[in-house]
């Protein structure tokens, strides 16, 4: 009978009652033998959660879909970026990134980024279930191909976030059937969905303020709320247990209700000191630019507060075919754009002057990563902005309109997390995708397998390591 | 090493959970196949090695298929061959989660039965959104992630909160004369909850926790602060969020389903719901043992009110409907069509749907014939319909030249269409894919651009042009295409032309329907094809067979969805029908010997 040790930490977290009033059968467990618990193992692995002080870094990934064109995004010179360099680009060549001037000292422009992998379906399909997890695809060879492996911003959320906290993934833009919500994954196959709804994401960040959740001397009752979660959740993981100890239950049930099992917690995260929150803005559900800027004060407020350590906003399905605004004008969906014609695939009319109308978008999406940054600037810290302490990053899953390519993939990074980064740079490579998700991981503190800054997420097939230049 | 053999090993407990031991008395052994003090069911038989969970009550052997005629036509004659084979089909079962997950609407029609409450406690809509990475909402293999548990607890204690403190409410789910017993309290909520007959250990362990009430609620009586805190926990119940399969007794190499497993999976499939307090006492008594009273119980709950808006939501995910209205047109070209239609459409789709699937009993072929439809003084211009119409819609006649069901209506039409132009790509290929059940493979990139239209070129000649060479032809000219262009008859919004760019529209093609080449001069004559058409039953009956079982149907069933289609082509079944042979199948009364994937 073999038993598996669990570090008494991670018992208790999982009964969640580390510090609080004793848990009912502690001591008949302390009996059995410290770490003795062989039902544990159903919680299988996780990497040890950092010793030391918590800390304030972060990440928040903003996707664009449908590539951008190309002809006119970047700076025009790799090397230094300046406010005056940036600003001469989008006076005088319209160039995309040339609309975050203000920010041109704490950017990290990366071209050279490419995907390894491709199945012979669709591009759309590659490019969401790649651009943010760096595996392999399942091979399936359609719009229903997915990724083995887990997304970035799920790995430092569970490297770096308090037990059963997910990282804030929000979603704005039309949806569809296609190829939905797609871009996050918890594991091999295993999708997340963003929030639409800015409300739903808002109590859930926020909706628990009133009632604190360390309870303080006096406030009777939260203690007396804490009380009865606790009883309630002893009978509910007693029921579970039951369950999860039967022997006709198969690998797969198994693993799922393990999850739902580990998400049972007594207390929720504390909330950090100094955290402001501010009401939800007013915003028109239906208005996808409304529905962005909320959740992009949420994600700001979010960060700033605590709450997770990563956030991410998916804007637009797959191929997004939202029918963006500018400038008073409703356009085609945005996907016929990224085609040129009106048509998913390619036989359709012309759409006229396509190019200079998907340049258009991907100047909103520019302004839209703008408020972001202005966002979480305005935050202010003791030794800068929120900005500064970690990295915001837009990134598009796909290189551009036609031919949907998957080379020089657009990456933009804004903050130094921490002190973590080089900032004010424009830098020209030739990396696969790994590496900048390793980089962005390394610098808000997540570990590779032998305790060093990360290096190996994603696919075996892709080589270890970072992009050139950026770490400190 | 599983926990409770350890125990039982270690220490000779009963296995039913370390902790919930600690919170209750040793309540005594639990032996496999062995009648216990069972609070609800005296002399019964319990299946599992630990005797919890619900199952038959005929014995360890379960039951069998009955012997004797169906009532449903089609379903008695010599078995159809199963396509996939080319043999006579034969029925097969799958692996199936013993798991499934409520989905977010089944937790809220679940909760609003379960208390007896008057209307859904409207919490689902904060929920945690599931990926979206199935055809219907009811896919069952779906986890509770960090966030949606703590959705789950807000949920429950805000409903708890609310039921508990009112009186009335807490009238309605009180045992008649039992004052203040709390095991009569419990047992009976539990067991709806559960939807199964509640062991003693488990009554004993929610006893405890009501008895906690009057310690940890303050400012109001003990038994209001007893059951809130039962029903808070009943609703983060596992036995609660999913429903619970736990038979485990072989018979010929298959597990049949216990009568408790069957009435919820019954009720799951049909009602969207739990089971009802009849449908429970029909478990109890054997009634769901035999496939004829499976079949009795199958046409009772069609005819319940509760089924009307499955029928419906089904329909809905199966077109699509959620996205009908969201594709904007030319503003100058349609200036009516604006965003504003986008819910008219959706319900319009939804009363169709309703009138011809509930009210009339109708399958696929009258979802792809009828000549009618819902519309509003806006929507009417489309359907070029003359007479007076307000904001509300109303059921009128269509021209059957010109109309004939889903395929011929403006929700179909217009999101497969473009800004300014029919599109005769998309319309193809979701006739192809949501219809036939083909898999079209994806395009291959770097298709080269559609020319404008020539001044003298309807779109039809403009596609037909584009798609002529290899390797586009290869799938435009057969399997796409012809499909298409049966609907170059309606515009961009679904309006009828008979002429496009000042040209007569031309919509006649051929197509191999069943191995056979067929011609059609219009929708819908094709839509009168494809309504008899064995793919399209075999495409219909493999669709609810998926809403059915909560997962997609396998290769090893495809002799079940053979017999199935065989009941949805004849032409005296109803949709009833159709769902009385669903529930039918082995498939829906039994699972495979573990071990699954």
């Amino acid at each position: 009978m073999k038993h598996v040790r669990i570090p008494r930490r991670m018992f208790l977290r999982a009964a969640g009652a580390a510090g609080a009033t004793a848990v009912v059968g502690l001591p008949l467990l302390e009996s059995l033998g410290t770490g003795q618990l062989p039902w544990f193992e159903a919680l299988g692995p996780s990497r040890a959660k950092a010793q030391g002080a918590p800390s304030n870094k972060y990440a928040v990934f903003m996707r664009q879909g449908n590539g951008v064109v190309q002809s006119n995004f970047w700076p025009s010179a790799a090397g230094a970026l300046t406010a005056a360099s940036l600003q001469r680009d989008a006076e005088m060549s319209d160039r995309t990134v040339g609309i975050l001037a203000p920010y041109a000292e704490k950017l990290n422009v990366v071209y050279g980024l490419k995907y390894n992998y491709s199945t012979t379906g669709c591009g759309h399909a590659d490019g969401c279930l790649q651009c943010m997890t760096s595996a392999a695809p399942d091979g399936n060879n359609s719009n229903e191909s997915l990724a083995l492996g887990p997304s970035i911003d799920w790995v430092i959320s569970q490297q770096l976030d308090a037990m059963g906290t997910e990282p804030v993934s929000l979603y704005a833009g039309n949806k569809d059937s296609y190829l939905g919500d797609v871009i996050l994954y918890r594991g091999s196959k295993m999708r997340r969905a963003g929030e639409r709804d800015p409300m739903n994401a808002y109590m859930r960040l926020f909706g628990m303020q009133t009632t604190p959740t360390m309870p303080g001397p006096g406030d009777v009752e939260a203690q007396r709320i804490a009380l009865r979660r606790k009883s309630v959740n002893d009978v509910v993981r007693a029921q579970m247990m039951a369950v999860l100890g039967r022997p006709e239950l198969s690998g797969a049930d198994k693993k799922r209700l393990d999850a739902h099992f580990s998400a049972i917690r007594d207390m929720e995260a504390q909330v950090t000191s100094g955290c402001q929150v501010t009401p939800l803005g007013t915003f028109s559900a239906s208005n996808v630019d409304d529905v962005v800027r909320v959740h992009s004060d949420m994600l700001a407020l979010a960060m700033s507060c605590g709450k997770s350590h990563v956030g991410t906003l998916c804007i637009g399905n797959g191929n997004d075919q939202t029918q963006y605004t500018i400038d008073g004008k409703v356009y085609e969906r945005y996907h016929h754009i990224s085609h040129r014609v009106r048509s998913d695939g390619s036989s359709g009319e012309e759409i006229p002057d396509a190019e200079a109308l998907h340049h258009n978008i991907d100047k909103k999406f520019a302004g839209y990563f703008k408020y972001l940054l202005d966002k979480l600037s305005a935050i202010t810290t003791p030794t800068g902005t929120l900005l500064d302490d970690g990295v915001a990053v837009w990134l598009n899953d796909l290189s551009d309109g036609p031919p949907h390519g998957s080379r020089n993939l657009p990456w933009v990074l804004a903050g130094g997390a921490g002190g973590a980064l080089k900032t004010g740079q424009y830098v020209r490579g030739d990396w696969t995708i790994n590496r900048i998700h390793n980089t962005i991981g390394a610098a808000v503190g997540a570990k590779n397998a032998a305790g060093g800054p990360l290096d190996d997420f994603g696919d075996d097939g892709y080589p270890k390591g970072h992009v050139d230049g950026l770490l400190v | 090493m599983r926990m409770q053999t350890f125990l039982t090993h270690r220490y000779g407990w009963p296995s039913i959970g370390l902790l919930g031991l600690l919170a209750s008395a040793c309540s005594g052994a639990i032996e496999r196949g062995k009648a216990t003090d069972c609070a609800d069911c005296p002399g019964k038989v319990w299946e599992g090695p630990n005797g919890l969970g619900g199952n038959s009550a005929a014995g360890p052997n379960g039951p069998g298929p009955a012997a004797g005629p169906s009532t449903i036509p089609g379903a008695n004659g010599p078995a159809p061959i199963d396509p996939v084979t080319g043999e006579p089909a034969v029925e097969g079962i799958a692996w199936t989660t013993r798991f499934p997950r409520l989905s977010h609407e089944q937790w809220e029609n679940s909760v609003r039965d379960l208390l007896r409450l008057p209307e859904r406690p409207g919490l689902a809509a904060t929920f945690s959104t599931d990926p979206d990475d199935s055809r219907f909402d009811n896919f069952g293999e779906r986890i509770v992630s960090s966030n949606l548990w703590a959705d789950y607890q807000r949920a429950a204690e805000s409903v708890a909160t609310d039921v508990a403190r009112d009186p009335q409410k807490l009238a309605r789910i009180r045992p008649a004369g039992t004052s203040s017993d709390a095991r009569a309290f419990v047992s009976e909520l539990a067991r709806r909850a559960f939807r199964r007959p509640l062991e003693t250990g488990e009554v004993d362990a929610l006893a405890a926790l009501f008895a906690q009430g009057p310690m940890l609620i303050e400012g109001t009586d003990a038994y209001a602060a007893g059951a809130e805190l039962v029903i808070q926990s009943l609703l983060q119940s596992v036995h609660f969020l999913y429903r619970v399969e736990s038979s485990t007794a072989l018979k010929d190499g298959k597990i049949w389903l216990g009568s408790y497993e069957l009435a919820s999976r019954l009720s799951y499939a049909l009602w969207n719901s739990m089971p009802s307090d009849e449908l429970l006492a029909a478990a109890e008594a054997d009634e769901l043992s035999t496939q004829q009273g499976v079949e009795q119980w199958t046409r009772k709950m069609l005819g319940d009110p509760r089924a009307e808006d499955t029928l419906v939501a089904f329909h809905a995910q199966l077109l699509n409907v959620a996205e009908y209205g969201t594709v904007a047109k030319n503003a100058t070209l349609f200036p009516t069509f604006t965003a504003a239609l986008e819910p008219v459409i959706q319900e319009e789709a939804r009363a169709f749907v309703r009138e011809v699937s509930v009210v009339e009993g109708g399958g696929i072929e009258s979802l792809l014939t009828s000549p009618f439809t819902f519309v509003n003084a806006t929507t009417a211009k489309f359907y070029g319909v003359s007479g007076t119409f307000g904001t509300e819609l109303q059921k009128v006649q269509l021209d059957p030249k010109q109309r004939a069901g889903v395929l011929t209506q403006i929700g179909f039409l217009s999101k497969y269409g473009s800004q300014t132009q029919s599109n005769p790509i998309l319309r193809g290929v979701h006739v192809s894919l949501d219809f036939l059940c083909s898999s079209l493979p994806a395009p291959p990139p770097d298709i080269p651009p559609v020319p404008e239209l020539k001044a003298n070129q309807t779109n039809r000649e403009r596609f037909a042009e584009l798609t002529k060479n290899a390797p586009c032809s290869s799938c435009h000219e057969t399997l796409i295409n012809p499909l298409g262009f049966a609907f170059e008859n309606y515009d961009a919004v679904g309006k009828w032309r008979d002429t496009d760019n000042s040209k007569p529209v031309n919509a006649s093609a051929e197509y191999t329907l069943d191995g056979t080449k067929v011609s059609y001069s219009n929708a819908v004559e094709l839509s009168q094809l494809l309504a008899t058409s064995p793919t399209v039953h075999r495409c219909y009956s493999d669709r609810w067979l998926e809403y059915a079982l909560g997962r997609p149907p396998v290769d090893a069933e495809s002799g079940s969805v053979a017999k199935l289609a065989q009941v949805s082509a004849q032409s005296t079944a109803k949709l009833q029908d159709l769902l009385s042979m669903v529930t039918a199948l082995e498939t829906f009364r039994a699972r495979t010997e573990e071990d699954a994937p």
